[in-house]
């Protein structure tokens, strides 16, 4: 067995809860040094929850903590592992850690854990990514796409395209080897025809990514509309709604306050580009450049208008500025005389008032509807993983070279060359085809304590 | 009483296509050398299929002529009706086969080893092998002579308790009558060898007068083929055909009511024979809805009336098989002159070798050949080359010779053997190779001589001619992917001849020569300054220019593959501390003991995930032993 490494298994700054991860031969002796419990847990059994204090060198108590003690090799890791759940709290958690480290444990490298479970046979290649999603994975749809790949389904179905690709390297084969033989073998057309089929269905699982950067990343949502016509109230109206708030995704737009909803497990990332002009007030040409890069990379907009009030130049122009977006109305302040209709616009249009929580269930349907979040939540082959995406695009790439080398009159047989390249890509999805650079790329993605 | 006959570098035993190939080039390379048979008269015996080449077969001959060995000058030598396989598909699968007289064949073989300075050419059955305390070995004949010597390569073919089953009836035998070897076995034995039982089979050879060569359709050679070796320019003589009819229903009839007579049936044959070679009992049992089978009918020699019956490989009773020939239209009164047979023999498992075809076990000792689990002449001699290449280097303390997957179809032969195992005997395939656009038979004098040179088989003069002819062959490509062809009423007429699209504007020669409708030879018309290049150099250019787009694609392919074999497993590994290996690979990985994590990689029972965990385990023992 190796030595014994731990790091803080959960994210910084997320949840109330941290836990610290520790595996190795001596795990269980270097939790004991610093946690007393009732039962020791040198004595424990595996899988068993102890209820105790994280003390330090000199007797005083850190926290009150519940750990965790697995035995090799019934473990995450195979090894000997103890998870210490302590309160959050960047200090808090890093003085325990700290104390496990005196005690002799080393601090893992990234990626360290989830590189020993794997190395002890506990999780395949595609479950070992599975797992840095599920762990990174801010939304319920994003794990289920995770657990459903953990599972294997997208191996399933990737292996089911690679072995027809591999069925036609074998015609071409086996043509190659016995010119003497009369053997049956495809036409040519039906060759044709099935490697279109594979082109097909690799382009389809290619297009799924698409919605598996939503899933992953979350649907970035811009509110835009003129000053006082109700942006804030709408966000608030819209958070509110939705009790089940992400607090922050880090490092994803500095420059930008975003807000999480859930729709259908699918986070939406709320920006009232109202909020990004207010933010560098003092540059405000900047801040007006900032609003515009967002709406342009966004998703989806809601464009906020006063129903009480008629269409001003202003809105006009907002409106222009949004018009290749997909985007939705929202006919705000409702409750106060409509001067607007539904029918002016060319867009899905929602009455609703923010101040009164009158139609956010509406709005936040139309949402759903605008993107098919329901149906992208429900697709289970959805690819969320950029590596995999690679992998696809690649074996797109080779399959199309096939179809050059066919429709330029070249000898059939020099298809395998580039049939063999989309069979492997394929496989490096699901592991069955090994290179050193995907290993290293699927290992440096998992970060420290992972 | 023994009595001491002689010392030697180099002994090796069994003089077919592995050993003639492996006794030569330990004897060139200057180590005295030793090669035993049982039979003089069986040298080189052609005990099969009247023909050299085939599909991946001919580039393994042209491989061995590369590099230095005899089989493809011979070969051409007694060449008597030549054929280029797939020669309507791309260049990769392009595939030499030819003919062969089968009795000067086996003379001329004879020959060339009574002339080779170094070698004794010994008719003597060699029952024992012993490993002295000095780490030579003695071999012990069945007359009681010993032989000593430094290395020894053991290439028994089917002699090692051969055994020739036909029907209810099977006798102690090498092929063609020959005698078995007999002893051999049980020495390999006491050594620690393991053996197992391979078979193979033949069909009848027939007299020609007796075939009514009307009712089939006769298969001519081709012309304008270039020869196996490099070192000839001229075309292959066509000198006699080949016939090609079909079974009939009867066959098929007569074969299904006496199956039970067939030993494979009945259980007789333990050894496992070819999938790719079945019987005709065999096909019809398993291609059941398959109405008739080729047969074809190839001329033993010019100096013969024998005919091998291609495609009726058979065990049946003698009886079953004069009736099923008769079947056959035009053998309805075919005279049989030697019976159909299947062949049983002893065989090592080549997993217990090392790519340089050396025993893991036994210093000095190496295996070639049919008794490696191959199948085949052409497969033979290619591992008898290098292992005679690496006996002889083993004597002189020089590292051993090996080619890679990406170099050569021998080291995908190799490879295979050394590293896959085979659960029966191995043929070569194109499709084999991963690379087998880089791995022509066209350039197959590109890539291997100057390692034949190097290795000190190829003499110096031809080494400067194969220079001369790269050289020639670079500046070609090189002209061509720069001279610019001007649009003209005479460009344009002979595009529009040949249905190709006509410029408008200047274009590339090389781009031209890509077009799949063109080729070079078809441009010379409209490129005048042409220099003079033989037709292989101009075979040459066409290919490397037409299809550079697919050679550098597999080409990059490649180099991803060498990075895997260039990752070294330490040879003190233990693999039953690393348990995350499933415990088949873990017992495989110990067993094989690859040299770098590629190698491992290819291992059956090896999967993925293994390799996976193998180059994590390594990566984290390097991450500890850095801190």
């Amino acid at each position: 067995m190796m030595d014994t490494i731990a790091a803080i298994a959960t994210p910084h700054g997320k949840g109330g809860i941290s836990v610290i991860r520790i595996s190795g031969k001596d795990a269980i002796d270097i939790t004991s040094k610093i946690f007393k419990s009732k039962t020791p847990i040198t004595e424990a059994k595996s899988h068993t929850i102890h209820f105790g204090k994280v003390v330090d060198f000199a007797g005083n108590v850190l926290d009150e903590c519940l750990v965790s003690v697995f035995r090799e090799p019934h473990s995450f890791t195979g090894e000997n592992v103890c998870e210490i759940s302590c309160h959050g709290g960047v200090l808090n958690t890093n003085k325990i850690l700290e104390e496990l480290i005196k005690n002799g444990a080393r601090l893992a490298l990234p990626g360290e854990f989830t590189k020993r479970a794997f190395v002890n046979g506990k999780i395949d290649l595609a479950q070992a990514e599975a797992i840095g999603d599920i762990i990174d994975s801010q939304s319920d749809a994003l794990l289920n796409k995770a657990v459903n790949q953990l599972g294997g389904i997208l191996s399933e179905k990737i292996n089911q395209v690679r072995s027809r690709i591999i069925n036609l390297l074998a015609q071409i084969q086996v043509e190659a080897d016995y010119p003497d033989e009369d053997i049956e073998l495809w036409e040519r057309e039906d060759f044709v025809n099935e490697a279109k089929s594979i082109y097909e269905e690799v382009a389809k699982l290619l297009e799924s990514t698409k919605s598996g950067r939503l899933v992953r990343e979350g649907v970035r949502c811009a509110i835009v509309g003129r000053p006082n016509v109700g942006k804030s109230s709408l966000l608030n109206a819209l958070l509110k709604e939705d009790r089940a708030i992400v607090t922050n995704i880090p490092g994803t737009t500095r420059d930008v306050v975003e807000d999480f909803i859930q729709l259908e497990g699918i986070i939406i990332r709320l920006a009232d580009t109202a909020g990004i002009r207010d933010a560098s007030d003092e540059v405000e040409r900047l801040g007006v450049k900032k609003s515009e890069e967002y709406i342009k990379n966004s998703d989806m907009c809601l464009f906020v208008t006063d129903i009480s009030s008629p269409l001003c130049d202003e809105e006009k122009e907002i409106l222009k500025r949004i018009e290749d977006k997909k985007y939705i109305v929202v006919l705000n302040k409702a409750d106060l005389e409509n001067v607007q209709k539904e029918e002016d616009y060319n867009a899905p249009a929602v009455r609703v008032s923010a101040k009164e929580g009158i139609g956010i269930p509406e709005l936040e349907r139309e949402m759903v509807k605008l993107l098919s979040l329901d149906e992208i939540s429900k697709d289970r082959e959805i690819i969320t993983n950029i590596r995999h995406k690679e992998a696809l695009i690649r074996a797109k790439e080779a399959l199309s070279r096939a179809f050059g080398t066919i429709s330029a009159g070249m000898p059939a047989d020099l298809l395998f060359i580039d049939l063999t390249e989309a069979a492997e890509a394929l496989g490096e999805i699901t592991g069955l085809t090994v290179n050193e650079e995907v290993i290293n790329d699927i290992f440096s993605r998992f970060c420290l304590g992972k | 009483m023994y009595f001491r006959s002689g010392n030697y570098d180099v002994a090796v035993i069994g003089a077919g296509h592995a050993g003639c190939e492996a006794a030569i080039a330990s004897a060139k390379l200057g180590c005295s050398t030793v090669i035993f048979t049982i039979n003089l008269d069986g040298i080189a015996n052609i005990a099969c299929n009247p023909n050299i080449g085939g599909t991946a077969k001919g580039h393994l001959v042209k491989e061995i002529d590369a590099l230095g060995g005899v089989m493809g000058k011979i070969a051409d030598k007694c060449c008597i009706q030549a054929r280029m396989l797939n020669r309507g598909k791309g260049p990769a699968v392009h595939s030499l086969r030819v003919q062969i007289d089968r009795n000067s064949y086996k003379r001329e073989m004879k020959k060339t080893i009574e002339e080779q300075e170094n070698l004794d050419l010994v008719q003597s059955e060699i029952v024992r092998i012993e490993k002295r305390p000095d780490g030579l070995y003695d071999l012990y004949t069945h007359l009681d002579a010993v032989y000593t010597a430094k290395c020894v390569v053991i290439a028994s073919g089917t002699y090692l308790k051969g055994k020739i089953i036909i029907g209810e009836t099977s006798v102690e035998s090498g092929p063609d009558g020959l005698l078995p070897a007999n002893k051999l076995s049980q020495s390999l034995r006491d050594m620690g060898i393991q053996l197992r039982r391979f078979k193979t089979g033949t069909p009848a050879r027939v007299n020609a007068r007796s075939i009514d060569f009307s009712k089939m359709e006769v298969q001519l050679g081709e012309e304008g083929i270039l020869p196996f070796s490099f070192e000839s320019d001229k075309f292959l003589e066509n000198r006699a055909c080949c016939y090609l009819t079909y079974t009939s229903p009867k066959t098929h009839e007569i074969i299904r009511a006496n199956l039970h007579r067939s030993p494979l049936y009945s259980g007789k044959i333990e050894g496992i024979g070819p999938r790719y070679c079945p019987s005709i009992e065999d096909k019809i049992v398993k291609f059941a809805d398959k109405e008739r089978h080729q047969v074809f009918i190839e001329p033993m020699g010019l100096d013969t009336y024998e005919m091998y019956v291609q495609g009726m490989s058979s065990s049946l009773p003698i009886d079953v098989q004069e009736e099923m020939y008769k079947s056959v239209p035009g053998l309805e009164n075919v005279k049989i002159m030697r019976s159909a047979y299947a062949i049983e023999y002893d065989c090592v498992d080549p997993l217990s070798l090392k790519p340089s075809l050396e025993f893991i076990e036994h210093e000095g000792l190496f295996g070639a050949g049919q008794f490696n689990g191959s199948s085949g002449y052409e497969e033979a001699a290619a591992q008898g080359l290098i292992a005679g290449i690496n006996a002889a280097r083993k004597v002189k303390g020089l590292p051993p010779f090996t080619l890679s997957r990406d170099e050569a179809y021998i080291g995908v032969l190799i490879d295979d053997l050394v590293t896959k195992g085979t659960n029966e005997p191995y043929r070569m395939m194109t499709s084999r190779s991963e690379y087998r656009l880089l791995l022509r038979q066209d350039n197959a004098d590109l890539r291997l001589t100057e390692k034949g040179y190097e290795i000190g088989l190829i003499s110096e003069e031809r080494y400067q001619r194969f220079l001369e002819k790269k050289e020639r062959i670079k500046n070609e490509v090189a002209r061509c992917e720069k001279l610019t062809i001007a649009p003209s009423g005479e460009v344009n007429s002979l595009l529009s001849k040949y249905n190709s699209t006509e410029i408008k504007t200047g274009v590339k020669l090389a781009e031209l020569i890509r077009r799949p409708e063109l080729s070079y030879e078809i441009l010379k018309d409209i490129d005048p300054d042409r220099p003079g290049l033989s037709f292989a150099e101009r075979e040459e250019v066409n290919i490397m220019i037409k299809y550079d787009g697919y050679i550098k694609r597999q080409e990059a392919q490649a180099k991803a593959f060498k990075k895997m074999e260039n990752m070294k497993i330490p040879q003190d590994i233990d693999y039953e501390k690393i348990s995350g290996l499933r415990i088949e690979a873990r017992q495989k990985l110990s067993k094989i003991r690859p040299e770098n994590i590629g190698q491992a990689s290819r291992i059956s029972g090896v999967s993925p995930a293994d390799i996976t965990v193998l180059m994590l385990y390594l990566q984290i023992q390097k991450n500890q032993n850095r801190e």
